[in-house]
């Protein structure tokens, strides 16, 4: 999947002034490309991830996926893109505390319609792939951070999207257990074509990606 | 993954469904209540064969020439049963300690130390409630059932045939409560007593009646029994036989006539027309058919029913507040939860639908705890409904229908009471939340 932001603008505002999180970028980010996005704190890169991946609006400026302007679509649109073209990993994880691993891999794709003995076959396929059958059952509290993780990867494949967002995916967790989710995405853009958009303040983990997109103060430096 | 959720804080979860547990049992036994309320007043009338009473307007007998009127109406061939009545409320003394006859005229003081009882007084032509008795023994009374074990040997009334001067029979069919009270037995006399406190007439019991009219309790206490005697007799006893009245001179009083339609006139146009025509024949006096009563006794219990109702719509009303806002808390704590869901595609539907399931599960395991407790409530009202009044008939309904009426219902209201926090949970955004997440 192809994405392009032309223009993109976007500034919260704090008190009586606003913040210009993101100025006027322009980016063009082919399938199948492994990017990395980075920079120091406050420069911008989860609020340009938010805006690739429909979970945040541009103040101004457009986004377009394969060629479909996106930006004032629907909520109910955007959602079901968020759901089908996009994987999200998240630095803390965010998984369901109350559902076990299975039942967060499960939950997006029976959102999906794959309701019933398929869909269960995909979820508990999904966190074979990331080591994890025999973790199954446990609630995210009963997992360490790294196996946390490896259940986030198997969520944001769950519908087998071409775009794979991680927000400093690697920021909690031990350089071991960083090291298999790096090379977890890094052969999931090899094996099987994905996008892989990476936001990382770790140099070392950027320099893996093939792209390395630097940002400072909201532009995206030359 | 419901079950997950509502674990989580369970005590919050306990106590909202104990809450709902509460009004759900209140909104069953009420509910019992009222359709035992309105099956009740329904199966009396229905089974009773009367069809029109003629009755006085007040308190007071004003049916005058009560016998003649009878036997007037008894020759219209659309009537097959008539029977004029007299009802009051008497005093009977029990003849221990008590000796010699009375006569009639005479007026004896009470002896210390006689034992004296409040007692229903029936005055009726026993030839004529034979005429009503589709069973034999049988007979329906203001929409209760008499059972009678013993019967008047005199059919007719001829005390009132003598115009009130002869032939006393002193026939008397006492409620067996009052035979068991008090250790009477049949051929037993008892005497009644006048507003004066002097016996002015003897009764020999002829008989028994078993009835529901009145059993125990507050009924109990304030009437012992009904008795049932000769229509004339109990007119000469109480002074209803001849009355000066601001009017003039009345005379033969009752306070009703009983009628019963042909089957020839079953339908209810034809009732209505027959019931139109005696009003007319007899201006001053009620005419009130089966359905009239019907209709009456319905506005009666339909106020009962609505009170009930609202009693209990209010009370599941306060549960399901709290049942809202307890969801309203619990769409606050899962905020973050929420807004990943929306972050990952879950949609506002499914999260909408989430929400309303949570409230319903809840509902439901109230619904269950709430069950017994409202069927021992309906037990326990039913039962002092029953000792207050001392009647024996079903005030409370407890069935399947007031079950399934009261889960939808109740699933009903939760619904409508879970949108204000199912809808505040679809309008969760993901990047803010997820943003405030990160920086906390």
């Amino acid at each position: 999947m192809d994405i392009e932001l032309r223009e993109v603008s976007r500034r919260f505002r704090m008190g009586e002034t606003f913040v210009h999180a993101l100025s006027e970028i322009n980016l063009v980010i082919k399938g199948g490309e492994m990017m990395s996005v980075t920079g120091p704190s406050g420069s911008g890169k989860t609020t340009l991830l938010n805006i690739i991946g429909t979970l945040d609006r541009p103040t101004s400026g457009r986004l377009i996926l394969d060629g479909e302007n996106v930006t004032d679509l629907s909520e109910g649109r955007l959602s079901k893109i968020r759901l089908t073209r996009f994987g999200f990993i998240f630095q803390q994880f965010y998984l369901l505390p109350t559902l076990t691993a299975f039942q967060n891999v499960y939950l997006p794709i029976r959102e999906n319609g794959g309701y019933g003995p398929s869909g269960k076959k995909r979820a508990r396929e999904l966190l074979g792939i990331v080591g994890l059958s025999h973790r199954m059952k446990h609630l995210p509290s009963q997992l360490s951070g790294g196996e946390q993780q490896r259940v986030a990867i198997a969520r944001a494949l769950a519908n087998d999207p071409p775009t794979i967002l991680a927000d400093e995916p690697t920021g909690e967790l031990d350089s071991e257990n960083s090291k298999i989710i790096i090379d977890t995405l890094r052969d999931l853009n090899r094996d099987t074509g994905k996008t892989v958009i990476m936001v990382t303040h770790d140099p070392e983990i950027a320099r893996r990606s093939k792209r390395i997109v630097r940002m400072k103060d909201g532009k995206i430096l030359k | 993954m419901a079950s997950g959720r509502l674990r989580r804080k369970w005590a919050r979860n306990i106590l909202t469904v104990l809450a709902i547990a509460v009004s759900f049992s209140m909104l069953l036994s009420l509910s019992s209540i009222s359709l035992g309320l309105h099956r009740a007043s329904e199966e009396r009338l229905s089974g009773s064969p009367r069809d029109i009473v003629i009755s006085s307007l007040g308190l007071q007998p004003s049916i005058e020439n009560s016998h003649e009127i009878a036997s007037e109406l008894k020759q219209d061939r659309n009537l097959s049963a008539v029977m004029p009545v007299l009802t009051v409320l008497g005093r009977l003394a029990l003849d221990k300690g008590h000796e010699g006859d009375v006569e009639v005229g005479d007026k004896i003081s009470l002896k210390e130390g006689m034992e004296t009882m409040t007692v229903g007084m029936v005055g009726i032509v026993p030839d004529m409630a034979l005429d009503f008795m589709e069973k034999e023994n049988e007979l329906f009374i203001r929409s209760d059932l008499l059972r009678f074990n013993g019967w008047f040997s005199e059919g007719s009334d001829p005390f009132h045939g003598s115009n009130y001067s002869d032939n006393w029979t002193g026939e008397l069919i006492l409620d067996e409560n009052i035979l068991d009270e008090h250790g009477l037995d049949i051929g037993d006399r008892v005497y009644q007593v006048n507003g004066s406190g002097q016996i002015c007439a003897e009764y020999t019991i002829r008989g028994s009646i078993e009835t529901s009219l009145v059993g125990a309790g507050l009924t109990a206490e304030l009437l012992g029994g009904i008795g049932m005697v000769h229509l004339g007799e109990l007119q000469w006893a109480t002074g209803n036989h001849k009355k000066e009245t601001p009017e003039g001179m009345t005379s033969d009083l009752a306070n009703a006539i009983y009628l019963n339609l042909d089957e020839s006139l079953a339908t209810t146009d034809a009732k209505r027309r027959y019931s139109m025509m005696l009003e007319s024949r007899f201006p001053g006096l009620e005419v009130t058919s089966k359905e009239s009563r019907l209709y009456r006794i319905d506005e009666e219990v339909l106020i009962l029913e609505v009170f009930a109702v609202s009693v209990a719509a209010a009370t599941i009303s306060i549960g399901l507040l709290f049942l809202s806002s307890i969801m309203i808390i619990d769409v606050e704590d899962r905020k973050a939860d929420i807004s990943i869901m929306r972050a990952i595609g879950i949609s506002r539907r499914t999260i909408f639908l989430q929400t309303v399931r949570d409230s319903l599960v809840l509902s439901s395991l109230g619904a269950v705890i709430g069950l017994i407790p409202g069927w021992q409530g309906s037990s326990t009202i039913d039962a002092f409904l029953r000792e207050l009044y001392g009647l024996n008939i079903a005030f409370s309904s407890f069935e399947p229908l007031v079950f399934m009426g009261s889960i939808i219902y109740l699933f009903v209201l939760a619904s409508i009471f879970s949108l204000v926090p199912a809808i505040w949970a679809t309008t969760i955004m993901p990047g803010s939340t997820l943003k405030d997440l990160r920086n906390r």
